[in-house]
């Protein structure tokens, strides 16, 4: 029987001798909504890498749906859907929306792909549905708007139906009005389709309405709960190093030094 | 009446034009032009190694040892990318021991054999103006084997270039399709070698990827942009160069260059 959550268990990860996550350890049940935070080289991403096995810890141990990321990094990869930071992608390759979402129906095919153009084209359209662009399929990826592309990446993460996504700082670069329409997909994600989620954001005003639940993250876990449990600040003092308070304003300043 | 040296030139020259129109687009997306070229030193090297080992009395062809050191050398740089080095860090690396292997190789192979080194030579300029039947077979060979690859694998190819943060994470097999790239890009470069010569192929390899990705607005966009671009400076090259008696190779490269500077002044002017 598959047990429906992920765990870390005293997950320590170096990259040479820069320690990037110490000894973190925590427990969530299958679905979930919940948000890591921290400041810049916070291990945010390494988390996120890690829970897919393309980063490997020195000490601890990760099941993902009670399957080990190292062991069977594949099969966590085939119930996983991964938005990764926009920065990544290289927009001057001229991919079509519906290109962009046929690479999430390729990458669970076996080569050599045999391709039956009517059902995977109804995949795409559902996906794109479902992330309100259907319209937009024949589109060049280049040519949308930050949120846009942001739906669309999602939509390829969705086509396949993972049990949990995983998105690396999704609302970078997106006006405050495409950050709150983002939040409101990805919850209805959760909800309508029991999608569990799990996000890497700095910035988390724009799912504060759908109470996720928030991992205070800064190389070790400093807090996890609801926001009135965890932004703090007895847990926000330890995580950002440059934390202080004006009046009723906390601000969360990064320790660059 | 079209002499049989003339259209052994053009169908050779043909034939590279369509290789090169292949492979050049996915070493521009998949952002390997460096490593592509740095394939066109592995061949120089290999061919002073080959023709070494032939001379020494290995049992395999000089053309079948230069093959084999390219492919050596392309997978040296995609298992140093795959190991976290930068494109052209790794392309660098190989290039070192290339050079220090074409070096000791031409050194020795002098020592050994006056005419070695002209042997060598021709892995530099081409034979086209001389192409035998056998060289016509291996450049469609190549051909084949490049289309067949290139329509089974490029949307993964393209997929990758596109997002390879992403695509590992879905579970492609990134590292082995960086194999099956590299491996076929020093596969083109041997045979764009044997037949328009390593410093031409510089150009084949770089100008009609690097023109088509800018302009194209889809993939089929590209590879037909590419493909003209390459047989339009392969036709050219070959009628200017049977005209005025030039080598075919350095013919087709002067014709693609021009393209080249064309292109980069018509959107300098569109800017």
């Amino acid at each position: 029987m598959i047990m429906s959550f992920i765990e870390l268990t005293n997950v320590t990860i170096k990259y040479g001798s820069i320690v990037a996550l110490e000894n973190i350890s925590f427990k969530l049940e299958h679905p979930f909504f919940a948000i890591i935070m921290g400041p810049n080289g916070a291990g945010k991403t390494t988390l996120l890498r890690a829970l897919i096995g393309l980063v490997k810890p020195s000490r601890g141990e990760i099941s993902v749906f009670n399957l080990d990321p190292v062991k069977d990094p594949y099969k966590v990869r085939s119930i996983v859907g991964y938005v990764p930071q926009m920065i990544t992608v290289d927009t001057s390759v001229p991919l079509r929306v519906r290109d962009v979402v046929l690479m999430g129906i390729i990458s669970k095919m076996k080569p050599p792909r045999v391709f039956k153009t009517p059902r995977i084209n109804y995949e795409i359209e559902r996906a794109l549905k479902v992330v309100g662009l259907g319209e937009l399929h024949d589109e060049l990826f280049s040519i949308l708007s930050g949120g846009q592309k942001q739906r669309v990446m999602i939509a390829r993460a969705i086509v396949t139906k993972p049990k949990l996504l995983l998105l690396d700082e999704p609302f970078s670069m997106l006006d405050a009005e495409a950050k709150c329409e983002l939040a409101e997909l990805i919850y209805r994600l959760y909800r309508e389709m029991n999608i569990s989620i799990l996000m890497a954001a700095h910035e988390i005003s724009p799912c504060l309405p759908y109470e996720p639940l928030i991992l205070i993250l800064n190389k070790k876990l400093y807090g996890i709960g609801k926001a009135h449990d965890v932004l703090v600040r007895e847990v926000l003092a330890k995580a950002y190093a440059g934390y202080m308070e004006i009046g009723k304003i906390a601000i969360l300043g990064e320790d660059h030094g | 009446m079209v002499s049989v040296f003339f259209l052994r030139m053009i169908i050779s020259t043909l034939l590279s034009s369509g290789i090169a129109s292949i492979v050049s687009p996915l070493a521009s997306l998949s952002r390997s032009i460096m490593a592509a070229l740095q394939m066109l030193h592995a061949v120089i090297a290999g061919g002073f190694l080959g023709v070494l080992l032939h001379y020494l009395g290995a049992p395999l062809p000089p053309v079948m040892i230069t093959l084999a050191f390219t492919l050596f050398s392309s997978l040296l740089v995609a298992e140093l990318v795959e190991r976290g080095f930068t494109q052209d860090s790794a392309a660098a690396i190989s290039a070192f021991i290339s050079s220090a292997t074409a070096s000791i190789s031409g050194y020795m192979a002098a020592k050994v054999s006056a005419t070695a080194l002209s042997e060598a030579w021709s892995f530099l300029v081409g034979s086209a103006v001389l192409v035998r039947i056998e060289d016509l077979f291996i450049l469609s060979s190549v051909l084949l084997i490049a289309v067949v690859l290139v329509a089974l694998f490029y949307k993964e190819l393209i997929f990758i270039s596109f997002d390879e943060e992403g695509a590992r994470a879905m579970g492609f097999h990134v590292r082995y399709y960086r194999y099956l790239l590299y491996a076929l890009l020093s596969l083109v470069a041997v045979s764009l070698s044997i037949s328009l010569g390593a410093i031409v192929a510089h150009i084949l390899l770089a100008a009609p990827g690097s023109i088509s990705t800018r302009i194209a607005s889809s993939i089929k966009q590209i590879f037909s942009i590419s493909l003209s671009i390459a047989l339009i400076g392969g036709i050219i090259g070959a009628i200017i160069a049977y005209h005025l008696a030039l080598p075919p190779g350095a013919a087709v490269g002067i014709v693609i260059t021009v393209c080249y500077g064309v292109f980069i002044y018509a959107v300098r002017g569109r800017r």
